[in-house]
């Protein structure tokens, strides 16, 4: 058989550079000068191909296709001992290092063919740095290598823990005790950044809780690990969007994804940590790219660029305004209006935490000016430019007076537009931030001060907008500047009413009654404080005279004063200051409420709540009502009525409520208040630190105590001491339309004053009938209930204030309870339930405050 | 359970593989066919129901064509015979990927509009200069005169394989499939221009 000679040349270099590699590398070149004597072509060509194979190391090292099932025993120097996880960065391989210590590792291995060498010389460039890194919220980072395939691996600490969102989910954690969560990860993250190194890549999956001693842990891992793989953003990104190299790029920084053009910096991490954190407390990302699609770096960039991001409180959670503030702070996208480091956001969680004020306030009217200049760049810039122009240059020498004049006019007319427009923006902004200056207690005043001071300074403008008015309308060829008379005008307006809108709450007079309100509230607190509540807290702290209570200590609560003991149920009540005057008991001991009296709070102990009923029991029972859940509630306050009109009209205009002048569907004042939705509901309760009470306290309030079908027992005949239901005065007031009514009476044809029937055993009026009461919670079936797919099934009722958190997907509405003036006595039973969109107001719905116990 | 009518019978598949595990030549040129139509065709109708803009896992798809080939009988499936099955997936790959990569370039200078396919998702996203036709034909010339170095690069490159299992496939020591890599790769990088001799 016969060769073709540029064949047999190429076999004898190949078969030369198989046994040269076996060579030690300093004896190659000798080697071949021997075996190639006298064939310098030969020579040359095995030379070329060492040289080739010297520069070819990331060459085809990766394969096409990662096709071939099966994982390593050993990686390195490590012994593999399973499989931690599959992820679009590569495999994570829980293994075991034997030298030069024993110890467990997680060995990242990387999947993607990835310039393995400038991996590793990233990562050599950080290692010092790494090996300082020395806390206990950090996984530390042991060692980077190459593996036999050419990947590159990194070995760390081993962590057994949950992904930070994943464990707050399936605990239910609380939001308090995801705060603490996170103000440990971010100090964490601040440690790092004290010995020079950032992280880059953080995200749920990178912060992993463990539980030590039954005590939540959270650690960082992949420090140092992001900077190696990623030389520059736009790499991360793209291999995200090609096949998932990162994994999602939710939580990548505007400046990561290459807005501004800058590099990354501490605040890089804090955009991040404020993702986690907004994500931890509202349950979802303030974006969410579809990583299934191909996406791409502009993408990104534009929808950062682009958008501001949504609020917290919007997405279906309820979020307090200060740490809307907060979160909103750490993911600004301009980088230089976020915490400049991750101990400035912890410190700032923590003053959330401990109730003080944060630093963090709404987004300003000049900064929202500023977004307005940027959507408009072609207006507001432009005339910027042009006044900053003519100012230079009417003070130039060689001006004629009459140029003079005119730049001077020009000047006038653009500083109006410029007015104009800011201030309609701050008008906007003042109004806003009115909306979040509650509770009216004392710790606001300065807050409320301030704002004052800002609303004042802006009605102070209102002569400037009218004088330029006063020429009237432009002509009608003039659209831009007819278009600026008319925003002025619609300003001026506006401005007139901010300044002397009585009834408008966030107008100038409804703040300085709020600030009134304040200092009324301080001085009411502060004789309930020197008078009732060092009585009140050790007589509840006394197991013998309040057994109830179990030698509950608690401490002076804002906003409450107390009223004493309720004479049959020995809870102690309090009275809701600024809503109204303590009311005074009659013959019975019993309250006797009128269109003045204030919100009554009853404290009702801790204990185990019972939430639900069975079909046995209860044959009208339905299957939002099976089966019985339990759990353990905090001590808290629930209103022993429903909210009157009068309470609800009386924070609506802040203790200023003239009788006369409301005009509603209830001609009694002292009725419940109906025809309002969930929003609202909220909204008013949380303007003297109140809200919606849990289904669990609710039921837990209504119950109390007993098991049967009505807290009144079984008998539905008994109602009529204690419930106002569809009965013959109801039919008899001809407002209802269906034939069936119950024959019994109990004098209510419609919506009954509050407190007109017996109380429950802790002393709770109207929990069954007269109107539904709103809770917080989303309706779906309960935990055990027959429906095993029912999103949210899975979700078991928490102990602490008993707020179940749902998911959105179980639908919008949230549960009514209690029956209303309409429904028969099944409809009021104790574990009825039914649900109502949060937006609907319907006729018998109403509503019963709760407040936590602090 | 009924199999599907599309699918071939996995006892079939598996007897081939046997056969082609003790030596028959046959039966691996059929065993070779049989993955071959089988990765096209999944790889066809993945790639015609696949969302614009989404790409596809080429891992997913070779094994899920082991699963549709052989099925359960994998699990008691002896390792040479697992290792045949993937030596001829690889093979099938190469053809498929390079005929992928042909067909996008003639629509690119063609005009024609984006069109996604198989070979993007390896081009795009390891690849991004590697021509896969220059290196078929690269890897051609290459078989002429080192056929096992040849075999090694398709098998790793193209298979996803580590050493251990290509020398298994090969019946070569890892050593041997190590350096025949090795030179393969320093081989093929300077015929594809990697490492251009020294200019004079």
């Amino acid at each position: 058989m016969t060769v073709p000679p540029e064949q047999e040349f190429g076999h004898r270099a190949h078969q030369l550079f198989l046994e040269a590699l076996e060579q030690p590398t300093e004896a190659r070149e000798g080697f071949l000068e021997q075996r190639t004597a006298g064939k310098p072509a030969l020579l040359e060509e095995v030379r070329s191909l060492l040289q080739s194979h010297d520069s070819a190391s990331g060459f085809l090292a990766e394969p096409a296709l990662p096709i071939g099932a099966g994982h390593p025993d050993r990686i390195g120097p490590y012994q593999v001992v399973e499989v931690l996880g599959e992820g679009g960065m590569g495999t994570v391989y829980l293994a075991e290092q034997t030298e030069p210590v024993r110890r467990r590792v997680a060995l990242k291995i990387i999947k993607l063919g990835m310039d393995t060498r400038r991996v590793q010389s990233r990562f050599q460039l950080e290692r010092q740095a790494l090996a300082m890194m020395s806390h206990p919220g950090i996984a530390r980072v042991f060692d980077g290598g190459t593996t036999g395939r050419g990947q590159a691996y990194f070995a760390m600490e081993y962590v057994d823990g949950q992904a930070i969102t994943d464990y707050c989910e399936q605990r239910q954690l609380a939001l308090r005790s995801r705060l603490r969560l996170m103000v440990t990860v971010c100090r964490a993250v601040q440690h790092a950044h004290q010995k020079g190194i950032l992280h880059r890549d953080l995200k749920p999956s990178n912060v992993l809780v463990a539980e030590e001693d039954g005590e939540a842990r959270p650690r960082v891992i992949d420090f140092g690990v992001a900077r190696a793989l990623h030389a520059d953003p736009e790499e991360r990104i793209t291999r995200t969007g090609s096949g998932g190299l990162v994994g999602t790029p939710d939580y990548v920084s505007p400046e990561q994804a290459g807005v501004g053009g800058q590099d990354v910096d501490t605040r890089t991490d804090v955009y991040s940590l404020g993702v986690l954190l907004y994500e931890l407390v509202a349950g979802t990302r303030p974006y969410q790219f579809d990583s299934g699609s191909s996406l791409d770096l502009l993408q990104v960039r534009q929808r950062l660029e682009r958008d501001e991001p949504p609020r917290p409180s919007r997405r279906g959670r309820p979020v307090s305004a200060e740490l809307e503030w907060v979160i909103l702070k750490a993911i600004a996208t301009d980088r230089s209006r976020r915490y400049d480091t991750p101990n400035e956001l912890a410190d700032e969680l923590e003053r959330f935490l401990a109730r003080e004020p944060v630093l963090a306030g709404p987004p300003s009217a000049s900064y929202k000016l500023w977004k307005f200049a940027q959507r408009n760049v072609g207006g507001v810039v432009a005339g910027a430019a042009v006044l900053a122009s003519l100012l230079a240059g009417a003070g130039a020498a060689g001006w004629g007076w009459w140029q003079a004049e005119q730049a001077n006019l020009e000047v006038a007319r653009l500083l109006g537009d410029y007015r104009n427009v800011a201030d309609d923006f701050e008008l906007e902004d003042l109004r806003e931030r009115a909306a979040s200056l509650w509770p009216a207690w004392p710790e606001r005043v300065p807050a409320m001060e301030a704002w004052i001071r800002q609303a004042e300074a802006l009605v102070g403008r209102l002569d400037f907008h009218q004088g330029l008015l006063a020429d009237g309308p432009p002509p009608a060829d003039a659209q831009e500047r007819r278009d600026l008379y008319e925003r002025r005008l619609r300003l001026v307006g506006r401005l007139v009413g901010f300044r002397d809108g009585e009834d408008a709450p966030d107008s100038l007079p409804a703040l300085r009654a709020r600030v009134a309100l304040a200092h009324q509230l301080a001085e009411q607190s502060a004789a309930a404080g020197t008078t009732g509540w060092p009585e009140a807290a050790a007589a509840i702290a006394d197991p013998a005279r309040c057994p109830a209570y179990d030698g509950l200590r608690i401490s002076p609560q804002a906003g409450l004063a107390p009223l004493g003991p309720d004479p049959e149920s020995g809870f102690w009540e309090f009275l809701v200051v600024g809503t109204g005057a303590a009311p005074v008991r009659g013959d019975d001991g019993r309250f006797r409420m009128d269109v003045e009296s204030g919100v009554v709070m009853v404290l009702l102990p801790g204990g185990e709540a019972r939430i639900g009923t069975t079909k046995a029991a209860d044959p009208d029972a339905s299957g939002f009502e099976v089966p019985v859940n339990r759990a353990r509630l905090d001590p808290f306050f629930l209103a022993k009525y429903e909210l009157s009109a009068a309470q609800w009209w009386r924070l609506q205009r802040l203790g200023r409520l003239v009788v006369d002048e409301v005009e509603g569907p209830a001609t009694d004042l002292r009725t419940a208040m109906a025809s309002v939705d969930w929003y609202e509901s909220r909204e008013l309760l949380g303007r003297v630190g109140l809200d919606l009470p849990s289904e669990l306290q609710w039921e837990y309030g209504a119950r109390a105590g007993t098991t049967s079908r009505w807290s009144f027992g079984d008998d539905p005949e008994a109602f009529l001491a204690f419930a106002n239901l569809r009965d013959r005065s109801a039919r008899q007031a001809g407002v209802l339309r269906d034939v069936l009514f119950h024959a019994q009476d109990d004098g209510f044809g419609v919506v009954a004053p509050i407190g007109q029937l017996l109380p429950n055993g802790w002393g709770l009026h109207d929990v069954h009938g007269n109107v539904y009461e709103w809770c917080l919670d989303r309706l779906t079936v309960y935990p055990g209930a027959a429906v095993p797919d029912c999103p949210g099934t899975l979700t078991p009722f928490p102990g602490g204030a008993g707020y179940r958190q749902l998911p959105a997907s179980v639908g919008e509405k949230r549960v009514v309870r209690g029956g209303g003036y309409q429904v028969l006595p099944w409809g009021c039973r104790s574990s009825f339930r039914v649900g109502q969109q949060p937006e609907r107001r319907g006729v018998e719905t109403g509503l019963r405050p709760a407040r936590p116990l602090f | 359970m009924t199999t599907p009518p599309d699918q071939p019978d996995s006892r079939l598949v598996t007897e081939i593989l046997d056969a082609a595990t003790a030596g028959d030549r046959d039966a691996a040129e059929r065993l070779w066919q049989v993955v071959y139509q089988d990765l096209r065709q999944l790889a066809g109708s993945r790639l015609r129901s696949l969302p614009a803009g989404q790409t596809l896992q080429p891992t997913a798809l070779v094994n899920e064509a082991f699963l549709r080939l052989v099925g359960r009988d994998g699990e008691e499936l002896r390792w040479e015979s697992r290792e045949h099955f993937f030596g001829a997936a690889a093979r099938a790959m190469r053809n498929i990927l390079v005929d992928e990569y042909r067909r996008r370039s003639r629509l690119k200078r063609g005009g024609g509009k984006r069109d996604l396919s198989l070979i993007e998702v390896a081009d795009e996203e390891r690849h991004q200069e590697l021509d896969l036709m220059e290196l078929d034909e690269a890897l051609k010339r290459l078989e002429q005169h080192a056929p096992r170095a040849s075999e090694v690069v398709v098998l790793r490159f193209f298979g996803g394989l580590t050493i251990a299992e290509a020398a298994r496939v090969l019946e070569l020591s890892p050593a041997t499939v190590e350096r025949e890599w090795a030179y393969a790769r320093a081989w093929l990088f300077r015929e594809l221009g990697g490492a251009a001799p020294d200019a004079p």
